[in-house]
């Protein structure tokens, strides 16, 4: 139910990346009141639609309520202050990183980054070499291991940059999936244009007297200068974040998406959390704030749900059975279930909103203290109550 | 209860009970001696719902839940082959066969592959 009847629900925004801004701006424009914990510094926007509230210097302590009914503690100064939200959207981005170990060469003089490149193209550094007529760039994506797309993408558009400032430009690559319109209009350019595509299995890269020489199969190309992509990595925040909010994060680093059948975009382990952009996925900046839309969709339609009488089985704790053994708190991988004090008695409860009734804990409880509401089990197939576990 | 069934299929809703109303929107219907018992997920099998189930006469019972990776509850999946090794375990050690209980990995779109494999039991 709506816990304001109207007013419009609240939305808890994490995250300074440029997703987060889009997704405030959807979230605002669907009418939904939205809290906005940019949580690092950032740069304020000049114009927030006027349902949108931003925390700039808030520090983000704690999440309590559940799905319908979060509560973000948030410290300001030295008062702890609760702002509400039905749900919460994390779009943090990512981290960059030059990955010299992959490379075994570090920047310099004739090794630049895409966006070093681009400052200088900027600030006019690159003139000496580019005024030269046979100023050659060798831009070098999958060297040591597949460039992310988001930093591949880049280097696409700093090599073309760079040729429309009349430079020479070879691209070379390995792996290169040209499987959005975007990315194929802007390949299909660069050709035009006249970038040299290379697509190389092996090379070897080697500084001579005045230049970079890279042996590749159809022979030794000689250039100016190095152009190699960044590396992306999860952003500094997500393992305290995920372990504040009891999120899982992947092998990767990555926040990890429960979006099995594909219905659910962004949605986390946690009933009402979901997260969007680079936080979770390996995209450049026009398929991640695609995503957004995506992420922003399924979070409201989950908010609509909310006005619907809940279906499907949830767990229902026995609570005066239950030993405080804790094991459905830890084996719930939704973090439904606590042990709290409720009518003077201390045991497990299970928060229905949070629920998804898998029936973990159901199956692990040592006493059979938890049973599944709404999930007929044929009598005779129930652990039953009387029976002492084997485990 | 007294069950004199060939097969009992505890089987997690979201991939195997899926499966089954795909095959059985074509038409079709599980064989009279076979029982089928939805559970929400993999992870709800309980070691007792499978001995209860060959206590109560089930020559064989089939565990099925998602693909490794594909479960909505994380570890749903794990937990449901877990508890199956565990039992395999006990009917080994009290000398009853330990292929009366299966675990089986299953998708919501493998109705074909479940109809085949209730043909071959
Ligand atoms: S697993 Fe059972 S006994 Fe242990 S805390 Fe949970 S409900 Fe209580
Ligand atoms: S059924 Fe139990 S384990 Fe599953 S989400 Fe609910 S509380 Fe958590």
């Amino acid at each position: 139910m709506n816990p304001m009847p109207g007013r419009p629900r609240g939305v808890i925004v994490l995250g300074a990346a440029p997703e987060a801004l889009c997704a405030v701006r959807e979230l605002a424009a669907l009418g939904y009141a939205v809290a906005w914990l940019p949580l690092e510094e950032a740069q304020a926007p000049a114009a927030l639609p006027p349902n949108v509230a931003i925390y700039p210097a808030a520090e983000l302590v704690g999440l309590g309520g559940y799905a319908g009914a979060f509560c973000a503690q948030v410290r300001r100064g030295e008062a702890i202050e609760c702002l509400p939200g039905a749900a919460v959207l994390i779009a943090l981005g990512n981290a960059r990183c030059y990955p010299q170990e992959r490379y075994g060469l570090p920047l310099g003089p004739r090794v630049l980054t895409p966006p070093q490149a681009r400052q200088r193209l900027k600030d006019r550094t690159l003139e000496a070499l580019l005024s030269h007529r046979k100023a050659h760039f060798l831009v070098m994506l999958d060297w040591g291991g597949e460039t992310s797309r988001e930093t591949a993408v880049e280097a696409l558009h700093t090599a073309r940059a760079l040729r429309q400032n009349h430079a020479e430009v070879t691209l070379f690559y390995r792996d290169l999936k040209v499987d959005s319109a975007p990315l194929e209009r802007l390949t299909r350019r660069m050709r035009e244009e006249g970038v040299v595509f290379c697509r190389y299995i092996e090379v070897e890269v080697r500084f001579e007297e005045g230049g970079v020489h890279i042996a590749a199969p159809d022979g030794l190309v000689r250039g100016d200068m190095l152009i190699l992509p960044e590396a992306v990595q999860p952003h500094p925040a997500t393992l305290p974040l995920a372990a504040l909010l009891k999120l899982r994060v992947g092998k990767d680093g990555y926040f990890q998406e429960v979006n099995v059948r594909q219905v659910r975009p962004g949605l986390t382990n946690r009933k009402g959390i979901y997260v969007a952009g680079r936080c979770h996925m390996d995209a450049d900046r026009e398929a991640a704030l695609e995503d957004v839309s995506h992420v922003v969709a399924s979070l409201d339609a989950f908010l609509h749900s909310l006005d619907e009488p809940p279906s499907g089985p949830t767990a229902e704790v026995e609570r005066d059975r239950c030993i405080r053994c804790l094991t459905c708190v830890r084996t719930c991988p939704h973090a439904a279930a606590e042990v709290v004090e409720r009518e003077g008695i201390t045991a497990a409860y299970v928060e229905k909103a949070a629920c998804w009734g898998c029936g973990i804990c159901a199956a692990h409880c040592p006493v059979q203290a938890i049973a599944l509401k709404g999930q007929a089990v044929p009598s005779w197939l129930a652990p039953t109550a009387q029976g002492v576990s084997i485990r | 209860m007294s069950m004199a069934q060939r097969l009992l299929v505890l089987a997690c809703s979201r991939s195997a009970g899926e499966a089954l109303a795909a095959l059985e929107a074509t038409g079709q219907t599980l064989p009279p001696d076979v029982t089928w018992v939805n559970l929400p997920c993999g992870g709800s099998v309980d070691v007792l719902h499978i001995l209860r189930a060959l206590e109560a006469g089930a020559e064989k019972v089939w565990v099925l839940a998602c693909y490794e990776g594909a479960c909505e509850s994380l570890e749903g999946n794990r937990w449901a082959e877990k508890r199956v090794q565990w039992v395999q375990a006990l009917l080994q050690e009290i000398g009853l066969g330990p292929e009366r209980v299966v675990f089986r990995a299953i998708s919501p779109t493998m109705a074909a592959d479940l109809k085949a494999w209730l043909e071959e039991e």
